[in-house]
């Protein structure tokens, strides 16, 4: 450990520059105030001393010979001293008799003989002397001691209090040193440790084995706290991993879902796609039948699905113990995370690992419309997180089968309806068949009959056969027009398109055949009507249907001829430049401007119309339809009182998709 | 078979009785002919035709029949190199457009609409006979 060692050195430095020097003063003053003291302690005990052996002096005729005993060999000194300056007495006994006046000053001398006892310092001598008079005598006993020996020892004692201390204070500062280098050190180590993982360096690691005691114990809480923190963290981001899977995955699902339709093809593909996305063992989704309020296991996961399914598995929402069926009673899901340990759970044999079963009704708008059905091999598999995913998973199946449901009874009707269509196509077909068979046999009978040829007729058999003969024809026109409508509002009328039909040539049929018609109205008129046609002489060669544009005109020429009961009908045809047009102006009675739309509805017919009895209702129809089929139009002008105009147009060639 | 130089022979099947007696009338007592041989729509059609021992001029078919309708007699006939050359006419109700189209795309030589126009037909027969196409459908 360098790093210590040097530090150990610095700080000692330290120490030493700022601790010794108030040790030194701190010892100084300590010093003083024991000389003080000691001073103080010494002048009182010589006083004692010397009151003492001033007592014994006048009392006692030996005392004095004692003193030198006690006294001899040190430096201490005593004697006695007569008012005249003379020693009486003297432990040192060269000086008895001698004059006091050379060892003492005169001051000192006047103090001895004070009459009272006392004490005082010499400091120049280093003298502690202490005096009493020697009672009944006039004598003064004095006591002299060395006072260097004292200070002497008292500065002995302050060396060696200082050198102690210091020492002390060395040892213990090296000591303290030590343990606060032992201390700082690893703080120092454990802040910068603290540092990293505070600016984010959760790998960041240290040796507690470096560390003691409460250190020790500091480092190993904030490593532990750190990887506290590196597992929340870590722990974080797979749990934002994991959900953010999961959501990708029940998004997945979800987007899986509302694309198909076809509930057949979307449940086991639904049920795959959840197991594998959310690692389960099996997941399986009934759906609820309302009516028998059963839950009908619509698809499973794998084999165990095919298996299970095949036992067509269901049961009624009160069954126990169900997972499923009790998720479907309380409409709120339902999770059982130990299901060895749960009476809910229904054991099935072709489950047997399960350990973990999740159950989500399936609703919208709070209707029932099935469970969704998880299973998982690990204990605890359900937690909170997952079970708002998988409540929202469930919803969205929820939706996503009600639209199929929706959709199949949608398909459904539409498959009802192109049935009935098929069987109205069918009956249309059929009744065209079997009407007009017989039809075509009474008219062909009449015909004959009424042209003599099964023997001879009289003229009102004839006329009575010729009037059934218009009504039979009638009738069929009736059929053809109820069999052409029909086509024409399913969509199916087709065209048979002839090329280059010579329009000339089929206005002159139409002509021909409406001419009879036209006789037989003036017939029963006071005034002929005025027959007018004004066609261009060079119609264009056109792709067209003819027997259509055959049907149109006739159909409007008849319908002139019909509502016409004086003045003219005029037929024009000219040739334009992208088409022909044709018109039918008739003097008729007009029609009311409410009707002139509707006359264009099937089974329409102006008033006079229906007063007539004659007519289908459906010419103009079927008819405008044939011409829009073409690529044309056809529409009419009419005003009450002056008469009727249909136009229609036709193009040289028929759109390609009709 | 021989070839009748004296009246042109004519095969009809139908299976409407009706219509049957409607063709003879028109055929024996308005165009005078005894030589119409009212068929079976049935599997041996053409072994019918041939018994008749002479090559007919012309075959009128009913269209909707059962159990063989007028184009499986069509094909019958056809089928026999013998009949190939055959004019085949369809005589049919149907008002319906692609009917007319079916027709010849299946091979048809021409169609007579039922009712039948009792005027006009004796000419339409005369008319298909000499080679004219004929589609006789308003």
């Amino acid at each position: 450990m360098k790093v210590k060692n040097s530090i150990i050195w610095r700080m000692l430095a330290w120490f030493l520059l700022l601790a010794l020097i108030p040790l030194g003063a701190v010892t100084i003053f300590v010093q003083r105030q024991v000389n003080q003291t000691v001073l103080g302690v010494e002048l009182q005990a010589a006083i004692q001393e010397a009151r003492m052996h001033a007592a014994e002096s006048a009392y006692h005729p030996d005392a004095f010979e004692q003193h030198t005993q006690i006294y001899g060999g040190s430096d201490v000194s005593v004697f006695i001293l007569a008012a005249d300056g003379k020693y009486l007495d003297h432990t040192n006994p060269q000086k008895a008799g001698s004059f006091a006046g050379n060892d003492f000053s005169e001051e000192i001398l006047q103090t001895f003989f004070s009459g009272e006892s006392g004490s005082l310092e010499d400091a120049d001598a280093g003298q502690i002397i202490g005096y009493s008079p020697v009672p009944e005598q006039n004598a003064v006993l004095v006591i002299v001691k060395n006072n260097q020996t004292v200070r002497n020892t008292l500065n002995d004692l302050s060396r060696s209090i200082f050198l102690q201390l210091s020492v002390i204070l060395l040892i213990t500062s090296i000591v303290s040193g030590v343990a606060i280098l032992a201390v700082i050190n690893p703080l120092r180590q454990l802040a910068t440790y603290a540092d990293q993982v505070g600016s984010g360096d959760l790998e960041a690691t240290i040796d507690t084995s470096d560390f003691e005691g409460e250190i020790a114990v500091l480092a190993d809480s904030l490593t532990t706290m750190t990887a506290r923190l590196r597992d929340l963290i870590s722990n974080l981001e797979s749990k934002v991993t994991e959900r953010t899977h999961d959501l990708a995955m029940a998004s997945d699902v979800s987007r899986q879902i509302t694309q198909v339709l076809d509930m057949d093809l979307l449940l086991p593909e639904l049920v795959e796609t959840t197991r594998k996305g959310f690692n389960l063992y099996y997941v399986s989704l009934y759906l609820f039948d309302q009516q028998n309020q059963d839950l009908l296991l619509e698809a499973g996961s794998g084999k165990k699905g095919v298996l299970t399914q095949s036992e067509a598995k269901s049961f009624h929402i009160s069954a126990r113990p169900s997972v499923v069926a009790q998720a479907a009673r309380q409409r709120k899901a339902e999770i059982i995370n130990d299901t060895e340990n749960s009476s809910i759970h229904f054991f099935d044999p072709h489950l047997p690992d399960t350990q973990a079963e999740a159950a989500f009704p399936m609703l919208v708008s709070d209707e029932l419309v099935g469970v969704l059905d998880l299973q998982s091999a690990t204990v605890d598999r359900f937690q909170e997180n997952d079970t708002q995913i998988f409540s929202t998973l469930a919803e969205q199946i929820a939706i996503a089968v009600r639209n199929a449901q929706l959709y199949r009874e949608q398909e459904h009707l539409a498959q009802e309806l192109e049935r009935a269509d098929l069987m109205k196509s069918q009956f249309l077909a059929s009744m065209s068949h079997e009407l007009r068979t017989p039809l075509n046999a009474i008219i062909n009978f009449t015909q004959l009959i009424a042209m003599g040829v099964v023997g001879p007729v009289n003229e009102d058999q004839e006329s009575m056969l010729n009037t059934s003969l218009s009504s039979a024809r009638h009738l069929l026109q009736l059929i053809n027009d109820v069999l052409d409508i029909s086509k024409i509002q399913a969509g199916k009328l087709s065209l048979y398109i002839e090329e280059e039909v010579d329009l000339n040539e089929e206005i002159q049929a139409v002509v021909d055949m409406a001419e009879p018609l036209l006789q037989k109205q003036n017939a029963g008129l006071s005034q002929a009507i005025q027959f007018i046609q004004d066609i261009d002489e060079h119609l264009p060669l056109i792709a067209c249907d003819r027997r259509r544009f055959r049907q149109v005109l006739l159909n409007l020429l008849s319908n002139a001829i019909k509502f016409t009961e004086q003045g003219s009908i005029t037929f024009s045809a000219k040739v334009r430049a992208d088409d022909s047009l044709f018109a039918i102006m008739d003097t008729g009675p007009g029609i009311p401007t409410g009707m002139l739309a509707r006359i264009f509805e099937p089974f329409i017919q102006s008033a006079d119309g229906l007063k007539q009895a004659q007519g289908t209702g459906l010419g103009l129809p079927i008819s405008r339809s044939l011409i829009q089929a073409h690529g044309g139009d056809l529409w009419v002008e009419s005003k009450i009182g002056e008469g009727t105009t249909f136009f229609f147009s036709l193009p040289l060639r028929p759109p390609p998709t009709q | 078979m021989n070839k009748n130089s004296q009246q042109p022979v004519l095969v009809y099947v139908e299976d409407d009785e009706a219509s049957i007696v409607v063709m003879k009338a028109i055929v024996e007592r308005i165009m005078k002919l005894q030589t119409l041989y009212v068929l079976q729509n049935r599997a041996d059609f053409v072994e019918q035709v041939k018994q008749i021992g002479m090559m007919p001029d012309i075959f009128l078919f009913d269209i909707q029949m059962k159990p063989y309708d007028g184009f499986d007699l069509l094909a019958m006939l056809r089928d026999d190199p013998e009949f190939n050359k055959s004019k085949v006419v369809a005589l049919t109700a149907s008002v319906m457009s692609e009917e007319v189209a079916r027709l010849k795309r299946r091979g048809f030589d021409g169609a007579i609409a039922k009712p039948l126009n009792i005027e006009a037909f004796p000419d339409l027969i005369a008319k298909i006979i000499n080679g004219e196409s004929v589609w006789y459908i308003v």
